[in-house]
């Protein structure tokens, strides 16, 4: 019977998806965490998109910046680190059809995305094809997280070594 | 797997969900956890409307 040879490329694979994982989970983090500090300029930038209904609006100005703190928190310390993947991949889908729509209407916005930060550290911070790009970037990294299986560095690699490993 | 993802999925939303709204009933309350800077606003008034002023709050 043959047998396959290891793969090299194996833990250079872990490696690229382990700093995908704190490359974005670090970004939603920060990005979170200023929003959260800020929620009232979130929710003036949400308005400005004109895409969604008032009361939705400020649900959202609440609830994202919240969303977007403990998803980016699961990628970095590696809890449901996959799943957190998925959703902030769906977030930055959806980030990316509301950035597009205020293009195609000639609106002219802030994108919000890093809220009081892009102030203090001078970041680009408008709703244009740059921000897209950014966007699917991230989403493409999240994909990866998603597609391996790997659990190096994460609390849940460790925690189940730990509980795979005889007393 | 799918169905277990789902369900993390579901359990992810639903803690963001409760702390969004912990925070929100907590600093409409006057108690807030970040330091104000000057020209942050730590609560958002739902009853605002698109010029800023806010209706029977």
């Amino acid at each position: 019977m043959a047998v396959s040879p290891p793969r090299a490329s194996a833990p250079i694979a872990h490696r690229v998806t382990m700093v995908f994982r704190l490359v974005v989970g670090g970004m939603f983090l920060v990005s979170g965490l200023a929003k959260i500090a800020d929620p009232v300029r979130f929710l003036l930038t949400l308005r400005e998109f004109q895409l969604l209904p008032g009361a939705l609006e400020s649900f959202l100005a609440v609830y994202l910046p919240w969303l977007e703190f403990i998803l980016g928190l699961c990628l970095v310390l590696g809890i449901l680190h996959r799943t957190a993947s998925l959703l902030i991949a769906g977030l930055n889908g959806a980030f990316i059809v509301a950035i597009g729509s205020v293009m195609v209407r000639g609106i002219e916005v802030d994108c919000g995305c890093f809220g009081l930060l892009a102030d203090v550290l001078h970041l680009p911070d408008m709703a244009d094809g740059k921000a897209i790009i950014r966007n699917l970037i991230l989403m493409g990294m999240c994909l990866q997280i998603f597609r391996s299986d790997v659990t190096v560095w994460t609390l849940e690699g460790y925690f189940g070594a730990r509980r795979s490993a005889p007393p | 797997m799918i169905r277990k993802t789902i369900i993390e999925a579901i359990c992810l939303l639903l803690l963001a969900l409760c702390i969004a709204l912990l925070h929100h009933s907590l600093s409409s309350s006057g108690i807030t956890i970040f330091k104000k800077r000057p020209a942050a606003r730590s609560s958002i008034p739902f009853l605002m409307d698109r010029g800023g002023t806010v209706h029977g709050g």
